[in-house]
């Protein structure tokens, strides 16, 4: 009976370990790869380390692009958008949460929920339209704001919002405290948790993507960092594989250390919306 | 004497308003508009630039015999239903193997398993790009090694969609191993017990108490999941462009393509709106078949 135990725990976590293998091997690849000269990489049979480090390919990749301009763009666009995205979700909760007397409420609720479905590619069109009317093709507006209001930012932070008992703001209100200071002292500190999930949340995606930069940016020096890697991969002939291995590895690690910081948040903001839905 | 009463509401709740307000402005300019400009659109063919005409509903009813959107719908619905069950099922598997009170490491293996959701899927796409190489690939590597010819991953037409297939594979399992996670925690530790009492096997209880339980999440995933899946873009324009010859064209490529390659607006509008039609019936499906006589 023992030994069987011994053997199952031994098999169980053989299954465990080469699934994270599997997960974290093109991690060990692309930086690998990024060490790599060109003919190394296309060579056959692969090598699994490099011959030589090539520590060029890192310097060299701002050569090919203004990488560390878009490296800039793409922390600055996140870091803007997840602040206002927050903040107008923030805000709007708080409201849609508190003030349960104030006409239209449910009206405007039902508007903004039943928008959450709605994919972004419908958007994307009509968005990129009204951007070029407006001259911001190729502006930091235009790559921070038009997807700041979303439903499921609004709706978390009101569900969290909801969980903070009136009396708490009633007594605020009876010791002479102002609607905005009651919203920025009191119902903002007891928000962190949740404000912190989404706005880890907001970060990684806005940093990550992909449709909505490609469509609105069409200068180099305007570009996030996932365009400027597509447009390498694009290139017609002799596409630069060393340089974009290298630029994924630089974007990629400051994301893994905000992930490894702020994971317990991102992880709750995940399953915050599963377990209500 | 009503509306007076109303507005003295409206002025006592006033802050309502002031705190809705940032929200709602952004949320009307941004989406509010696009969506319905979005419909005008679809029903007017346009070039971008210049006049736009007003042609009913054509775009749609020539969406209808459009031989390359049929190839892209069958392309994605392709990726769908390959990828999902295989998701959610390794997912399934992997929560189970983690919700063990037991396992050693367990915060280790949780950031290894989710370490490929953090990634952005361009970075991902140029990874599988040179991993499953038809030439010189890792992957092909091995295929070789144990003694078979090397596949053309990326440039053959019957390979191209499974390719894709692998790569979502590789990226949504930790995420939906979390979610997954977060519900079998919330399955009442009795339940276990009491099988346990009656001599269930570990089979029987997975089968008998996991499953059953779990259903509003694995429900939840999947709907999940189908949405994204619908939406896929990047994959396949970084690893394939959408081909050879459109064989993982997906539908929100044909959209950009459209739009944005050739300035059909209208008619890249009126895709988005097919799209987006596809997604509310498959979720509202999928809710009703799966949540049955219970409901959620």
């Amino acid at each position: 009976m023992f030994k069987k135990d011994k053997i199952t725990t031994i098999v169980f976590y053989i299954l465990l370990i080469t699934g994270v293998i599997i997960s974290l091997f093109p991690f060990f690849w692309m930086i690998s790869s990024s060490f790599k000269t060109l003919a190394e990489i296309s060579a056959y049979p692969p090598s699994l380390f490099p011959d030589n480090i090539m520590w060029n390919n890192y310097v060299d990749v701002f050569d090919t692009l203004p990488y560390g301009r878009n490296l800039f763009n793409s922390f600055f666009v996140a870091f803007m958008y997840t602040f206002f995205g927050v903040f107008i979700s923030a805000t709007g909760g708080y409201a849609l949460s508190k003030y349960r007397e104030a006409p239209g409420r449910k009206l405007f609720f039902a508007v903004i929920l039943s928008t959450m479905m709605i994919p972004m590619q419908v958007l994307a069109i009509p968005l990129y339209i009204l951007m070029a009317q407006v001259g911001w093709i190729n502006s930091y507006p235009a790559l921070i704001l038009p997807f700041a209001a979303q439903g499921f930012g609004l709706f978390m932070l009101k569900q969290y919002i909801d969980g903070i008992p009136d009396d708490l703001i009633e007594a605020a209100r009876i010791d002479g405290c102002g609607e905005f200071r009651i919203f920025f002292q009191i119902i903002l500190p007891v928000i962190k948790p949740a404000v912190a999930a989404l706005g880890t949340i907001y970060f990684m995606n806005n940093y990550n993507l992909f449709f909505w930069p490609l469509i609105v940016t069409n200068k180099t020096i305007m570009y996030t960092v996932p365009v400027a890697i597509a447009q390498l991969q694009g290139q017609q002939f002799g596409i630069p594989l060393h340089h974009i291995m290298a630029a994924a590895t630089m974007s990629t690690a400051p994301l893994i250390i905000i992930f490894l910081y702020f994971q317990k948040y991102i992880i709750s903001g995940i399953t915050m919306g599963a377990l209500k839905g | 004497m009503k509306i007076k009463d109303t507005w003295q509401k409206i002025k006592d709740n006033r802050h309502f308003y002031y705190f809705l307000v940032p929200f709602l402005l952004f949320f009307s300019v941004f989406m509010l508009f696009p969506i319905l400009f979005s419909f005008y659109m679809s029903l007017h063919d346009w070039g971008g630039l210049g006049k736009a005409t007003f042609i009913g509903i054509r775009n749609y009813s020539r969406i209808l015999t459009d031989s390359t959107f049929h190839t892209a719908l069958y392309n994605t619905t392709f990726m769908w239903l390959v990828s999902t069950p295989l998701i959610l099922g390794f997912a399934l598997i992997l929560a189970v193997m983690l919700n063990k009170k037991e396992v050693k490491f367990l915060k280790y293996f949780r950031v290894g398993y989710f370490m490929p959701f953090v990634t952005s899927t361009v970075v991902v796409g140029v990874i599988f790009t040179i991993l499953l190489d038809g030439t010189f690939g890792l992957v092909n590597f091995f295929i070789e090694s144990i003694g078979f010819d090397k596949i053309r991953f990326l440039t053959s037409t019957t390979w191209s969609k499974i390719s894709i297939v692998i790569v979502l594979t590789w990226r949504w399992v930790g995420y939906n191993t979390i979610i997954m996670l977060a519900g079998l925690q919330n399955i009442p530790e009795d339940l276990y017990e009491a099988a346990e009492i009656d001599g269930g096997s570990t089979l029987q209880k997975f089968f008998y108490i996991t499953v059953p339980m779990m259903r509003p999440i694995i429900l939840f995933t999947f709907i999940l999941s189908t949405i994204g899946s619908f939406q896929i873009f990047t994959e396949p324009y970084i690893m394939t462009g959408g081909g050879p010859m459109q064989s993982s064209l997906s539908v929100v490529q044909y959209l950009y393509n459209s739009g944005f390659q050739q300035f059909r607006m209208g008619y890249a509008s009126a895709l988005s709106y097919v799209l987006f039609a596809i997604i509310f019936v498959a979720s509202y499906f999928q809710i009703k078949v799966g949540s049955g006589e219970e409901g959620i």
